[in-house]
């Protein structure tokens, strides 16, 4: 009677997430490249869907930690909670997190990805790659408690 | 960078296929083909992306090198996790899984919600992959899978399944508990002094934690739900005896743990087996665990983290849940029996024998038990040949 549960959910959504953007990531560089990317526009779309729809449940997390750090999250799990407090830990740390993900608020980035513009590609990326990082983090723990360490 | 890329791409392909032909050539019974099935479709999908690794290498744009070794360790990952978790289950396959295999087939047949879902068993504490999107991998001791006694905490496992299936009901009935928690245990806190933020703090650990608990009494209730009498008993046995641990938790633990304190689990399941007409075994389980806890000297400290106020809106949570994710009932599948039967019981009836049968004699217990897993093995291997 582990809770093995929480962390095959965790890793899956993590990996998920991290493949999702990936692909947006190299879709864009490439694109911009003129390179074929060998994805899809309709690829490219579902993912960012999956991205937005992700960045709204961390939303509403992200505003009621940062509304008041003592006020219970709830409707979540553990992994979601704890992954909703290292997002607003990681306002604070600048020198790591630079992008516009952190400088700005969430809805900007959820517009970013809804943007053709040129312009927002940049920042979009940067944006991405940040998420990633705080997601590896959390995935680099979900699979050690799965497979542990040699 | 480029060359290491290479390499590790190169080295999972290698392993990939080494994986492949380890679970080719091994036969598996029917309740199994269905997860052989899936698991080389998984290892068909990791390998369509280092091809598609192989192919952004191949571009030499410089600009894309951390994304391919994000790639790549993504699917190192994956593999990692499928070769040491979702492979063993066909690899280490034997005889006595094949009662495991059946019990859980059967259940799952029995549920819209998992027919047809491929599903496997492994070692393991008890426990389960439940999710959705991939097969449902069931871990238990290697002792119990050798033993009908403690196979209704299967059905425990899978409410995590059921849960997962009905995810976001789920969490809203949770999330409507939690409100209620918050309403004794916060509003209460208006001065914003230190002593009040730290009562505060406690107050949203305890119903943070609450959000997890709640998940585990309701697999508690699907496993009485489905079991009857057998999952109190099993439960009762399986963890009264891990120690001082299952009747009281020091509080800086209790904060973000997983389960529930044992004895408050007994409690409510105690609780709910009277209103299922087990007023009997009800009686019988909390006698045991309250002679334990007297003992051990336990009186039931749970520092906050439970009282009585918190009980009826949980029972109301849990009895939502089990509407929402519909189990079967043991009192229809469960009609009394002497003896088993294989070709007229059910597996509710036989997990119910098992424990009377073991109640009333232990001596003759473990023949009769080994004659039904003889039984399944011998009708298994005229139809798999394994």
């Amino acid at each position: 009677m582990e809770n093995k549960w929480l962390s095959i959910q965790s890793f899956q959504r993590n990996q998920s997430l991290l493949d999702y953007i990936n692909k947006v990531v190299i879709y864009l560089k490439l694109t911009g490249k003129n390179l074929d990317s060998k994805i899809s526009i309709e690829e490219v779309n579902h993912a960012k869907s999956i991205i937005g729809k992700f960045l709204t449940k961390l939303n509403g997390l992200v505003v009621s930690v940062e509304n008041d750090a003592n006020d219970p999250l709830t409707g979540v799990d553990l992994k979601l909670r704890s992954f909703a407090k290292s997002f607003v830990d990681a306002r604070s740390r600048r020198t790591k997190f630079k992008s516009p993900l952190f400088a700005s608020n969430i809805e900007y980035i959820q517009n970013l990805l809804n943007s053709d513009a040129d312009e927002s590609r940049t920042a979009l990326i940067d944006s991405l790659n940040d998420l990633k990082l705080l997601l590896d983090e959390q995935v680099s723990l979900d699979t050690k408690e799965i497979i542990s360490e040699i | 960078m480029r060359e290491i890329l290479k390499s590790n791409n190169d080295d999972l392909l290698r392993e990939i296929r080494l994986s492949r032909s380890q679970i080719h050539d091994k036969p598996v019974p029917n309740e199994l083909s269905l997860y052989k099935n899936w698991l080389d479709g998984y290892l068909d999908h990791l390998e369509k992306l280092i091809s598609e690794n192989f192919y952004y290498l191949s571009l030499n744009e410089d600009s894309i090198i951390p994304e391919i070794l994000d790639k790549t360790q993504s699917i190192t990952r994956d593999f990692r996790v499928l070769s040491s978790r979702f492979l063993p289950p066909i690899v280490r396959l034997n005889n006595t899984d094949t009662l495991c295999l059946k019990i859980l087939s059967w259940l799952h047949g029995n549920h819209e919600q998992s027919k047809g879902k491929p599903f496997a068993v492994s070692d393991g504490v008890f426990s389960i992959y439940a999710s959705k999107e991939i097969p449902l991998i069931y871990f238990l001791p290697t002792s119990s899978q050798q033993s009908l006694l403690h196979t209704p905490l299967f059905f425990h496992e899978f409410g995590h399944f059921l849960y997962a299936f009905h995810k976001q009901e789920m969490d809203d009935l949770v999330k409507g508990l939690q409100a209620d928690l918050e309403e004794y245990l916060i509003i209460p806190f208006q001065q914003n002094d230190s002593k009040h933020s730290k009562e505060k703090e406690k107050a949203a650990s305890i119903i943070e934690t609450w959000f997890d608990w709640t998940q585990e009494l309701f697999c508690d209730a699907v496993g009485l739900h489905i079991g009857g009498a057998s999952y109190l008993h099993a439960f009762s046995h399986y963890l009264r005896m891990i120690g001082r641990g299952s009747f009281y938790v020091p509080e800086k633990d209790l904060n973000k743990s997983s389960h529930p304190i044992s004895w408050l689990r007994v409690m409510f399941l105690a609780e709910r087996a009277v209103r299922y007409g087990l007023v009997e075994e009800a009686k019988d389980i909390q006698s045991d665990w309250n002679k334990i806890a007297a003992v051990l000297g336990e009186s039931g400290n749970y520092h906050g983290y439970f009282k009585d106020q918190y009980r009826a809106p949980i029972i109301e949570t849990v009895d939502k849940m089990i509407v929402e994710a519909n189990p079967i009932y043991f009192s229809d599948h469960n009609l009394p029996v002497i003896d088993f039967d294989p070709d007229v019981n059910n597996f509710i009836q036989l997990v119910n024998v098992a424990w009377t049968k073991y109640k009333s004699d232990i001596n003759s217990y473990s023949a009769w038990e080994q004659s039904i897993f003889q039984h399944y093995i011998a009708a298994s291997e005229k139809v798999t040949d394994y």
